[in-house]
This record gives structure tokens, sequence and C-alpha cells, in this order.
């Protein structure tokens, strides 16, 4: 089993819900957010102009830089594959956050630990869905098992290309974008 | 996108330079002690202690920048992280070198006792060095920053550390008197050639990454030479840790010289850090430009939310 998710961002209208829904979810501050989305563009030249927005949740790395420099083990990888932070154990060295390509990791100054967007991994062993997943409107967002080729994540995957965002830095990420 | 390092401060930047100096100040006194260097007994002893209190002071401002302080023994709980095994080195150079420094103090009854406290000076070099080398590799654990290269980075830092090391003891040389002493002269030498050597590591650093393929490189190499960090890196590292320091060996070799000269490296060596610490950014993500909000927007606007909340709450109260 290894939890993943395929964001379709030919679907995404930059309309914010799951980064609000994922505040929500986990009782967030106004300025903290785990799930940011990003608008790309509007870039080319007329008439070939694209412009798509990208939400960038934790990607749940496979070889994930946060884990291996943790020096606490507060940083985790479940055997489903989901990064956890263990609060309890986070001394907030803040490393983890420098050795994140993608810049996921919030520092909680209030609490002097760092956390971050954890797939929901409770609603996911009781049968939910992540509150991101179940939020978004336009069903850009699909979560499932990588490890299953029937499931609907590794179809998409095998069907529209999609991929995780820099590659060539080797954390293997479990999230997967469809390119416009 | 990151105008610049932010998460790891001034703070860490601090501690790098702490434990580098005073590792390598120490390494340098115990190598003298070790190779029966007449200059040993003179400066030895203040030397290191110094060495000591600084990596101590480097210790604390480790401590300081954790967000959770009471926690910080953990940080010996996973030995597969390269920052364990910097807090394991960091500890045990401070109890060697503690031992090492209490030999050189008459109030101890050891005081004197020569081949004990060179084996114990041994295994302080041992620690100092990988004091001093493990930093590079730390940061070079970044895959999304990539200008900090590990490989490239532990000889500049580790080049950094001994530059620093032998300015600290021959300001201490100059400081107690004893800066004529022909081994002195003989340190003076070694570190214009260390100096120099830093220039070319510079350089080429620096050279490498602005003509590297990965953007963000590019991006903290420009910073440092033309962006937000130029002036600390040209004032700071260039004109104050190495031309200065140059220049001066043409003033002669008195005490006087000798100090500021030190004091100018030193000063280079911390500018060094922080300048390095603060150029690696991360690689920027698609339209990580176009943020809806801005963190301190958001910071602003939450605040405001706040007082209007407070605002009503106080009407409603009749207050």
């Amino acid at each position: 089993m290894h939890w993943g998710m395929v964001i379709d961002l030919r679907r995404c209208i930059g309309c914010h819900a799951c980064t609000v829904a994922c505040q929500i979810e986990n009782n967030l501050p106004l300025n903290e957010r785990w799930n940011k989305v990003f608008t790309v563009g509007p870039e080319g030249e007329f008439p070939n102009v694209t412009s798509y927005h990208l939400p960038r949740p934790c990607m749940h790395c496979q070889d994930a830089p946060c884990v291996d420099g943790c020096p606490t083990g507060a940083s985790q990888r479940r055997p489903d594959g989901i990064i956890v932070v263990d609060g309890e154990r986070c001394i907030g060295c803040k490393f983890c956050m420098l050795v994140c390509p993608y810049g996921v990791r919030q520092f909680e100054a209030g609490k002097g630990i760092v956390q971050k967007c954890h797939l929901c991994y409770e609603r996911l062993e009781q049968g939910e869905m992540p509150r991101c997943v179940e939020t978004c409107q336009l069903k850009a967002r699909h979560v499932g098992d990588l490890d299953d080729p029937r499931s609907e994540v590794a179809e998409l995957i095998h069907r529209a290309n999609a991929r995780p965002l820099y590659p060539h830095l080797g954390t293997k990420p479990a999230v997967y974008y469809i390119f416009p | 996108m990151e105008d610049k390092q932010a998460i790891w401060g001034g703070l860490a930047a601090g501690y790098f330079f702490c434990a580098a100096f005073g590792a390598m100040v120490f390494a340098v006194i115990a190598f003298l002690d070790i190779i029966t260097s007449p200059l040993a007994g003179e400066v030895s002893g203040p030397g290191s202690f110094l060495g000591l209190a600084a990596v101590g002071l480097g210790g604390l401002l480790l401590l300081a920048e954790l967000g959770n302080k009471k926690r910080f023994l953990l940080v010996f709980s996973r030995m597969q992280s390269i920052m364990t095994k910097g807090a394991i080195f960091l500890a045990c150079f401070i109890v060697v070198a503690a031992i090492y420094t209490s030999f050189w103090f008459d109030i101890f009854p050891w005081a004197g006792e020569n081949v004990g406290r060179r084996i114990i000076g041994v295994l302080g070099i041992i620690f100092a060095v990988a004091l001093a080398i493990y930093p590079g590799l730390e940061l070079g654990e970044a895959r999304g920053r990539s200008f900090w290269n590990g490989s490239a980075l532990v000889p500049l830092w580790l080049a950094a550390a001994l530059t620093s090391g032998l300015a600290g003891v021959i300001l201490v040389a100059a400081v107690n008197g004893v800066s004529p002493a022909p081994t002195i002269a003989v340190l003076d030498k070694i570190l214009l050639a260390l100096i120099i050597t830093q220039i070319i590591l510079i350089a080429t650093y620096i050279l490498g990454m602005r003509r590297a393929a990965l953007e963000e490189a590019r991006r903290s190499a420009a910073m440092l030479l033309t962006g937000k960090l130029k002036n600390i890196f040209w004032w700071g590292i260039v004109v104050c840790g190495h031309l200065i320091p140059c220049l001066l060996y043409f003033g002669g070799s008195g005490a006087g010289i000798l100090a500021i000269k030190s004091l100018f490296v030193l000063a280079g060596e911390a500018c060094l850090r922080v300048a390095f610490l603060q150029a690696g950014v991360r690689v920027s993500l698609p339209g990580e430009d176009n943020e809806w909000y801005q963190e301190e927007e958001i910071a602003i606007l939450a605040a405001r939310l706040e007082q209007t909340w407070q605002e009503r709450a106080a009407w409603l109260n009749g207050k």
C-alpha cells in the first residue's frame, strides 16, 4: 500500500477551497497554509498562451530528505508511504524545512515545532478522503494506492502522463500532476 | 521564490563560525603541543580555553536556534542523521577540549602531565576536524538548494575554518606578547598561504555556480556578486577578510599589525558563513512568484481581523 495523489491541473481553477478546507480541518491559523495554490502564467506568446493553477501539498516523497535529515526521528515515513511529523519529538531545528525542495513545511512558532500536510491519514484510515480531495468541487484531486495498477490514481498517471514536480531531485514524490 | 535563505539565520551562521573557529584554534594549539613547539606553553592555555569557549558559545547559539529547547537531548537520538552526527562531534569536542584545557591550569592536580595531554590533544584534533567538516555535508543534503554543493563546500569551509583558527592563535600570541616567536612567523606565513588558497576556492566556487545549469545556483551566485548580498560579499569577505589582511603583510609583523590582521581575517570568515548560508536559495516552484497572498500580507490581514474582532467584542460587551 502506497498512498499517492494525482492533481489534474486542467481542472483546477485556483479557488483556494482546498487551502481553506485544510486550514479548517487542521485548525490552522490564517497565515499558516499547508496546501498553497500558485498561479502559473499567463506565459507564452499569443495565440499560444497558457495559465494554470498549481496546488502544492506535501509530496510525501519515497526518498524524503526531511525524514533522512531529521535528527530526532520526528519526521517519519509510515508503512503506507505518508510522511508525518511527531509533534512530541520535534525540537524545531528546522533542518527538514531547509532540505525540503518543495518548501512545504511550516514552523509553528507558538509550539516551537514544524508541521505539514499529512494527507489526512486519520480520515484515510476511516475510509474517508482527505479534506482537500473531498472539498475540491472540480474533482481535480484524486487519492489512491500507487502500488495498485488498477487504482484510479495509477490509471490516471498512466493514461494522462502525470508526472511529479522536479523528478531530477531524486526524492520520488508521491504527488503527480497532470499538466495542461 | 526565495529572495534569500531565511530558515536558518544569524544564530546558525554564528554557530557555524564559532564552532569552526574554536575547533581550529584548538587543533592548531594541540598540534603545536604534539610537535613540542617551544611556543606551545605560552599560548596553549589561553588558546585552548579560547577554542573551548568559542565552541561552547556556538553550542549555545545552536540551542537558541531550536524551537523547542527543552527537548534538545533528542538531537542525539538518530545516528543516521547528519545533524545527530554533528551534535555528537560537538559534545565530544567540548568534553575532550575541556579535559585538554585543564592540563594547562595549575589548579588541577594533573597539570603538566605531558603524555596524557598529548593523547587527549590528538583525540581533540580528530573531533575538531569533524566539527569543521560536517556543516558542509549538512548543507549539501539540501537537494533543492544546489548552491550548497557538499563536495565543494567541505574543502572551502575547512580552509575557512583553518584560516580562522590560525588567525585566532596569532591573535592570542599577539595579545600575550609572544608574537616575536619564530613559530608565530611560520604560522603567519601559513595564514597568508591559506588566505590565497581561500581566494582561489571562493572564486572557483562562485564562478562554478554562476555557470551552473541549475537556475537556483545561478540565482545564488548573482545574489552574492550583484544582488542582495553584494555588500557582505565584496566588503565583508573580499575586502575585509582577504584584501586588507594581504595588504597588512606589507606593514611588518609587529604585535599590533598581527592582531589587526587576525581580527580582519576573523571578520571576513564570519561574513563568509553568513553570506553562504543566506545565499542558498531553494529551487522555485512553478508560479511561486504569483502567490495569491504573500506571508507578510496574510499576517497583516490576520492582525487586522483580530483587532476588528476585539473591537466588536468590546462594543458588544458595552465597553
